[in-house]
Formats: structure tokens, sequence, C-alpha cells
């Protein structure tokens, strides 16, 4: 009775998984297939295993240049954003002030603002900064976006961290920069890790910011050129859906060696977020 | 001594006091003022107009309607959404094997771009449904060109994309409910669903709430499915708030009137929220 009760359960959740799957294995028959397949049939499984899309991806549009350059955006990103949050969430957890009372009142309405609430004004504060459609500018509006949870979730890492530590340093002689960066930090590893993967995985999909803060930028972040490409392309499924494809295994791959740290991270964030 | 280790402190808060100065206080203040003006793309003059924007807001049709759309939207996403991540929980937190395959079968579709999911599914309305419809021998409709159904199609979308997300949220709360617990309950003679019924949803219902609130707000701000998979439309039908706010600003470069929009937009999201949070107090009050 029992075993039964769990073959069911096991049948309910593997046909939920499929379910679940069979867009993305629509998006992998399909590229494999010419637009005359696909026309023929969406659903039918591709007769060779024609490469033609992705070579045409490859020698035709600017995926490469996106690629890497959302690899760059990535890169600065989310190493500014730990470093803001990590020092930020250090400073609101040792000292006790006004400030700090205010800023953490600040960081909190951040969460309860969406960006889209205030976009428009948000593109007339970079337009007056001349940050339009520069790659810089972009980096800053996702640093200032991306850095309110990874600062309350640095913050209550800090709050459990021993002062002992920190005041031998002091006593030894270290200097305060020195202390943070030598000794606070490297301590703060795994919430860092945590902040670093999650901070990467948003960056990495966003799409609305960069299109409205660096919309006719070059190079092109992914998102972007996504949509340039399905623009250019328009019904030709083959080579979008191989665009997808391609662009989506770097991501697959990222989730599966850090699922750890991202599984983490949302349940932790929610809490404290 | 004390006053440099405050000078220290305080140069750690520095970059993050800017940033959200200029990116967050300025934005979010000179919106709402906007809201008051007549404020038009990139001209650097304007003029008060009081609540000339709000009156239009609330008498422009082509807006009034996104109000209905997103609300709709985020009914469907919100609750089929979180009752299918609930039940995927539940079954990922049972005794099943390969939980971690599983688990990222479910969790794969949100790390996707909300951009390509919704070309995706564009792909999946447009090529897939028609060669299933024939498959089966029915006749296909247009989901997505008939006003009825783009809604709910849409926000299949957004659910795919969403569920992971809670799920994850969901599992990490009911391993938190005590084993022992459950075993007692087990023991007293309770089945399954009254375990759950009893025990797992009141415990973890603070979970409940904060997951209703966290994909209202995420929900309600929905731009990517509508941009890609409509345009807004079949007439508007489609068209959410953000969407919306989004054509008022950038294609017909009126400043003011979006900003007004957005200001509509904030204040049903926090009442929203604000609604949850109070329900989930008296709640609370009531259980103690």
């Amino acid at each position: 009775m029992k075993k039964r009760k769990t073959i069911l359960l096991a049948a309910i959740v593997w046909l939920l998984a499929l379910i679940f799957a069979s867009p993305l294995l629509l998006v992998l028959i399909n590229s494999f297939k010419t637009k005359g397949e696909i026309m023929t049939s969406a659903i039918s499984l591709p007769s060779s295993l024609y490469l033609g899309n992705f070579v045409q991806i490859m020698t035709e549009s600017n995926f490469l240049s996106s690629f890497f350059c959302s690899v760059f955006v990535v890169a600065v990103t989310t190493s500014l954003t730990v470093l803001v949050a990590a020092v930020t969430g250090y400073a609101l957890a040792r000292w006790n002030s006004r400030l700090c009372r205010i800023l953490i009142l600040v960081i909190m309405s951040t969460l309860f603002v969406p960006f889209q609430v205030y976009m428009v004004a948000l593109i007339v504060v970079v337009r007056n900064l001349h940050l339009v459609n520069n790659i810089i500018g972009l980096i800053l509006v996702y640093l200032a976006l991306g850095m309110p949870v990874p600062i309350f979730l640095c913050r209550s890492y800090c709050v459990g961290m021993s002062r002992e530590i920190e005041e031998s340093a002091i006593i030894d002689g270290a200097s305060r920069g020195k202390m943070v960066f030598a000794i606070v930090l490297p301590l703060m590893k795994p919430i860092l890790a945590t902040v670093a993967v999650l901070n990467a995985l948003w960056v990495w999909g966003e799409f609305l910011v960069a299109f409205l803060v660096y919309g006719n930028g070059k190079p092109m972040t992914l998102p972007l050129s996504q949509r340039y490409f399905f623009g250019t392309y328009t019904n030709q499924w083959n080579l979008i859906l191989a665009n997808f494809l391609i662009s989506s295994i770097p991501i697959i791959l990222f989730y599966i060696i850090m699922q750890k740290h991202i599984i983490k991270g949302i349940a932790a964030g929610a809490i404290k977020g | 001594m004390r006053k440099k280790q405050n000078t220290f402190y305080l140069a750690l808060l520095m970059p993050a006091i800017i940033l959200f100065a200029v990116f967050f206080i300025v934005p979010v203040v000179q919106s709402m003022w906007l809201s008051f003006t007549d404020s038009y793309g990139m001209k650097t003059t304007w003029n008060f107009v009081g609540w000339k924007n709000y009156i239009e807001a609330f008498t422009d049709k082509t807006f009034t309607k996104t109000i209905g759309a997103t609300l709709k939207y985020a009914l469907i996403t919100v609750a089929a959404g979180n009752l299918l991540s609930l039940i995927l929980a539940l079954l990922l937190d049972s005794r099943i094997r390969c939980k971690a395959v599983l688990r990222t079968f479910f969790f794969v579709p949100n790390i996707m771009s909300l951009l390509v999911v919704g070309y995706i599914w564009c792909f999946i309305y447009q090529q897939v449904l028609p060669d299933i419809f024939t498959a089966l021998g029915a006749k296909g409709i247009a989901v997505l060109g008939n006003k009825n159904t783009v809604i709910p199609a849409l926000a299949a979308a957004g659910i795919w994309n969403a569920a992971g997300y809670y799920m994850v949220i969901y599992i990490a709360a009911l391993q938190g409910v005590s084993e022992d617990l459950i075993e007692a309950a087990r023991i007293d003679g309770a089945n399954t669903w009254q375990i759950l019924r009893r025990i797992k949803l009141p415990l973890i219902s603070p979970t409940i709430v904060t997951c209703l609130i966290l994909s209202v707000a995420a929900h309600m701000k929905v731009f990517e499915l509508p941009y890609t998979m409509t345009s807004g439309g079949p007439v508007g039908a489609s068209a959410t708030m953000v969407y919306k706010i989004y054509m008022t600003a950038f294609n017909a470069n009126r400043n003011g009137y979006a900003s007004a929009q957005s200001m509509v937009l904030f204040i049903i999201i926090g009442g929203i929220s604000l609604g949850l949070n109070l329900l989930m107090r008296k709640r609370e009050e009531k259980l103690e």
C-alpha cells in the first residue's frame, strides 16, 4: 500500500517535470530543423541533425560579441556589488549611528519601491549624467538596483560574526582598512559567494534596465541582442530557437555547478529580504 | 580614536550612500514631482499642471484598462502559481528519489531571461499549439489573438518562469517543520492529509504570506511577456501597466503623465502588500 503510493507520487512528479521541460525540449528539437521542417510540423523530431542554424548564427550574427559583452558586464557588476555589499554590510553591522539607521530605512524602502515605479525618472537622471548607451552607466545602474538584498544578507552575516578577531588584529597593529580587507572579507566568503551567484544570475538575464539605459549601446548584452535577433529574423524560428539554445547552455551549466548557493541564497533572501 | 573610527565607517558607507542617493532617492522624488508636470521627452522646461495627469489617468480608458489586465494577470499567476509551487514543494519534500534532478527541471525556467521566456512561449502559441490541435484533429484558436485567452496565455508563461523560485522557498520552509511533530501526529493516528492541513500548512503560513507578497509585487510589474508576445494586443487586451508606462514615457515621450501612471502602480502594489501583511498579523493574533 505504502509502496504503491510512493510510485504514484513519483509518477505525478515526473509527469510535471516533463511538462516543465517540454518548452525547452521543443527549443532543442527545433534548433536542429530547417525553416521548412518547422513549418511542416513543430512537434515532430528533426529528420536529420541539421547544424546549419548554428553555423549561420556564429557567422552572421553578433552572438559572440554580445556573449562576451554580457560576460564583461556580469563580471564587473557582480564584483562591485560584492565589494560594496560587503563593506556596507560590515559597517552597518558594527557602527551604531543615526546615519546607519537612516541608511537601513532607505534600503528597506528600496525593497518596497520596485524599479518600474521610478524608471521614467531614473532614465532622466541617467540622461542628465550623460550615461545613456554607455556601458559604465548600465553597470552603475545594475550596481545600485542590485545592492539592497546583498547588503542585508552581508549585514546579518556580520552581526553573527565575533568581534574578537577584528579587535586582536587592531591590537596587533593592523590598520582598519587592512583589517577589513584582509580579515573580515575573507571571513564573509560563504555569504559573498551566495550574493555573487544570485547577482550574476540576475544581471545575465536582465532585459528592461538594459533596454532603457543601454538600448542602443554597442556591443549589446545578450538579452538585447536576442531582441534584436528576433526582430531581424522574424518568423525564422529555426535560427531564433538555435540562438536561444546556445545562449542558454552557459547559464544552465552555471546553475548546475552553483545550485547549492542559488537555492540557499533564494531561501535566505526571502526570509531576510 | 572614536572620531577616527567613525570616519572609517563613513568611508565604507560612502559608495552605497552615493549610489542610493543618485539612483534611488533622486529618481523617486523626481518621479513624484514629475507626475505633477507636463514634462515631455528631452525638453528641459516644464510646467506644473497639478492633478491633471492623475485625472487623465483615471479617465483615460487605454490606461484604466491596463489596471484590469494587470490585476487579472497577477491574480492568475499569484493564485495558480503559488498553489503549483506549494504542490511541487510538498512533492519534493516527500520520500522521493532524484530530488536534485527534479528540482533542476522545475527551477531551470526561472534562470532563463524573461525576454527569452516570452519568445519561447510565443513560439509555442504560434507554431506548436496549432500543430497539436491538428494532430488531435481539432480546430485550433489563435490564443494570443483572442482577448479572452490572451491574459491566461501570458500567465501560463509567467507561471512556468516563476514556479521554481517560490518552490525553492516553500521547500526551505517545509524542511524547517520539525520531524518529531509529524512523527508524533502519525503515532496519534493522523493521516497524510490531516498532517498537511493541521501541521505543515499552519506552520509554514508566514512563508505563504511572504511568497504571496513577493509574487504580487513581481507579477504586477510584468513587462517582458506582453512586450515579446503580443505588443499589448489584441486591441490593448494584454497591455500591462508597466508596458503602458513604458509606451507613454518612451514612445509618446510624455514623462509627466507616465510618472503619474507609475504612482498609480506603486499605490496598487503597496496597497495589496499592506493588505496581505495585515491579514497575516490578524491570523497570528488569532493563533495566539
